[in-house]
């Protein structure tokens, strides 16, 4: 291993990379460090930068302005031979004309490591996929899952300073795709590697990651945990995208906390802390399974509404319910909760204030 | 397939087959002329054809120029299609005419441009000839090395890269072997457009390196002996054996036709 220049700086650092094709902005001024062994997913709809930065890191394509660092060295002048990275990708990309084993040490023997060397690391690596039986086959003879494990080897095989993936679980099918998210993990944290992960599901994202970085339109929304991302998004974009949220717009009528918004409906809402200026338009978020609901009381100012769609989901059971006055809401509930709740049903919303949360309308 | 259309077929079959079946039956006439139906069953223009130094040596000549047509052929176009396959689409259409125009031209203004050309640089000797040849048969190895380009995996040569392969070893260890069937397949073709070449090669050929068809055209003109068929008997049967071999070891056209 080169010299190791932790200097604070992590693996990698991504310094106000900006990116354009056309006029149009792909990357504007993004900003990331990793540190190492962490698993940072990059999120977002299709168009918000993220394979763009994740072709960046590679060497694949050039930025317009910022700086790749890894290992404590601007990479923007290195080739991406050079780079000493690993990558999965979506389509897999194994080389159809050679062995899986030739696959796996497709990256030590372009470097010319001694055979007896490529051996003993190939035999490693696919130890570790589990793949030991299928070092003569070739990639046509294996299922979808296994080609992704092999490429999963390959990358892991030139020892890099960090992985990269770009959608590597997207062509499976979901139940296999759910075993390979607990197998990615138990390989990344045995190998203790930095990942760059790139994935367009959110669900993905959370059972994976380290950390999440979910971007939009070349700029990210929010960095955080997943625990910090879903149960405190930054702002209704990232509210709607990772995990379920309903949501409900009003005026705020008191700030602080507790905060009191007035809804477009005319119902008075308790919320949490309202860090918004009273008076100003909001909207409000709120997760489905943070929501309960019971048959309508006589309870006066009560969140009422009517049930209008309700789905069972095995351990839940999914109701929309029209409010009046406007507006709808999603509550996910235990089928015990849902008991005696029923479609055209009427039903007072119950919540706990602290589970709003409360962004500036314009930000929807 | 509707009787119609399959009669259709059949006849367009016949068209294409019955000519070549006339050539091998003229060969085997026993009279002095190239008639159809043959004169009499006999082996005897074989016989002459295979004492004939002016033919054997225009065969000699011409499968010696096809295969160096051949071995330049296939690195220059594949290196053509490789580099044709990294430009931009825009930039790749304006380019493939230009790069493929042998195939578009007509071949006399092709072998009359070569003429004059030729004759400038003192190239008018089986030299000329082959990279005459060269300038007709690469656009077939382009064509189908960029046919075999455009099935492959384009993610192949930077999954290649980032793992560690410098440029010269992504081309040497992904890219080459991507496009073996092209190339193989382009390489048929450029060896047969030189062997069957007649229209390049009477504008370059000099006496003393007359290549086989050029041969065959002027002895058909002159004297048309029945030796000249069992030559060209010689050659069908060669090309197709050619053919045949290839396709059964690579599934050649299948495999283009995916």
């Amino acid at each position: 291993m080169t010299l190791r220049t932790d200097r604070g700086t992590g693996a990698l650092e991504l310094r106000a990379l900006t990116k354009s094709y056309g006029g149009n902005t792909v990357l504007d001024r993004m900003d990331l460090t990793a540190s190492e062994g962490e698993f940072i997913s990059l999120v977002g709809p299709s168009g918000c930068g993220k394979t763009t930065t994740l072709n960046i890191v590679a060497g694949f394509e050039v930025p317009d302005g910022g700086d790749v660092i890894l290992g404590g060295r601007s990479v923007l002048d290195v080739p991406s031979y050079r780079r000493g990275l690993g990558m999965v990708f979506q389509s897999h990309a194994l080389f159809p004309h050679m062995t899986i084993a030739d696959n796996v040490a497709f990256g030590l023997s372009v470097r010319r490591t001694p055979k007896s060397e490529i051996r003993a690391r190939v035999a490693e690596s696919l130890d570790l996929v589990r793949l030991s039986a299928f070092a003569d086959r070739y990639p046509r003879e294996l299922s979808g899952g296994q080609q992704q494990r092999v490429g999963i080897a390959r990358a892991l095989t030139v020892q890099p300073r960090i992985i990269l993936m770009d959608e590597p679980l997207s062509s499976l099918d979901a139940k296999l795709r759910r075993e390979m998210q607990v197998d990615l993990k138990r390989i990344q944290r045995a190998v203790g590697i930095t990942a760059l992960y790139v994935t367009h599901d959110q669900e993905e994202a959370l059972t994976l990651s380290d950390r999440i970085v979910l971007m939009n339109k070349g700029r990210i929304e929010q960095n955080d945990t997943p625990e910090a991302i879903y149960n405190k998004p930054a702002n209704a974009f990232v509210a709607g995208f990772i995990g379920e949220a309903s949501f409900l717009s009003g005026t705020v009528v008191q700030s602080g906390d507790p905060g009191m918004v007035r809804l477009d409906s005319g119902t008075l809402l308790k919320t949490g802390a309202a860090q918004l200026l009273a008076g100003s338009k909001a909207c409000l978020a709120i997760r489905p399974d943070r929501v309960y609901l019971r048959p309508l009381g006589a309870a006066q100012d009560a969140l009422a509404g009517t049930v209008r769609a309700r789905a069972f989901l095995g351990t839940t059971v999914r109701h929309i319910v029209e409010l009046d006055g406007g507006g709808e809401i999603m509550a996910q509930l235990t089928v015990p909760e849902s008991d005696g709740i029923v479609e055209d049903g009427r039903v007072e919303v119950m919540d706990d204030p602290q589970d709003w949360r409360l962004f500036p309308a314009e930000s929807t | 397939m509707p009787g119609p259309v399959r009669l259709l077929a059949w006849a367009l079959y016949a068209l294409i087959l019955l000519p070549i079946v006339m050539v091998l039956g003229a060969s085997l006439t026993a009279g002095g002329f190239l008639t159809f139906p043959p004169q009499g069953l006999s082996l005897r223009w074989w016989q002459a054809m295979l004492i004939d130094r002016e033919l054997l040596r225009g065969l000699m000549i011409s499968l010696r120029i096809a295969t160096l047509t051949l071995v330049i052929s296939v690195p220059v176009g594949a290196l053509a299609a490789i580099f044709l396959d990294r430009q931009n689409a825009r930039w790749r259409n304006a380019l493939v005419p230009v790069l493929t125009a042998p195939l578009s031209v007509p071949l006399v203004l092709t072998g009359f441009a070569l003429l004059v050309f030729f004759t400038r640089l003192g190239l008018l000797n089986e030299t000329g000839l082959v990279l005459g040849h060269v300038v007709v048969s690469v656009p077939y190895v382009i064509r189908s090395a960029l046919v075999s380009l455009s099935l492959s995996d384009r993610t192949l040569a930077r999954a290649a890269e980032v793992h560690g392969a410098n440029p010269a070893q992504v081309i040497w260890k992904v890219t080459l072997p991507m496009m073996r069937h092209g190339l193989i397949s382009g390489g048929l073709f450029a060896f047969l457009a030189s062997l069957n070449n007649i229209v390049v090669s009477v504008f370059i050929a000099k006496p003393g390196v007359i290549p086989f068809p050029v041969v065959l055209f002027s002895r058909m003109e002159n004297l048309a002996e029945p030796s000249v068929a069992a030559a060209s008997t010689l050659v069908i049967v060669l090309t197709a054996v050619l053919c045949m071999l290839l396709e059964w070891r690579y599934d050649l056209f299948r495999s283009l036709a995916r």
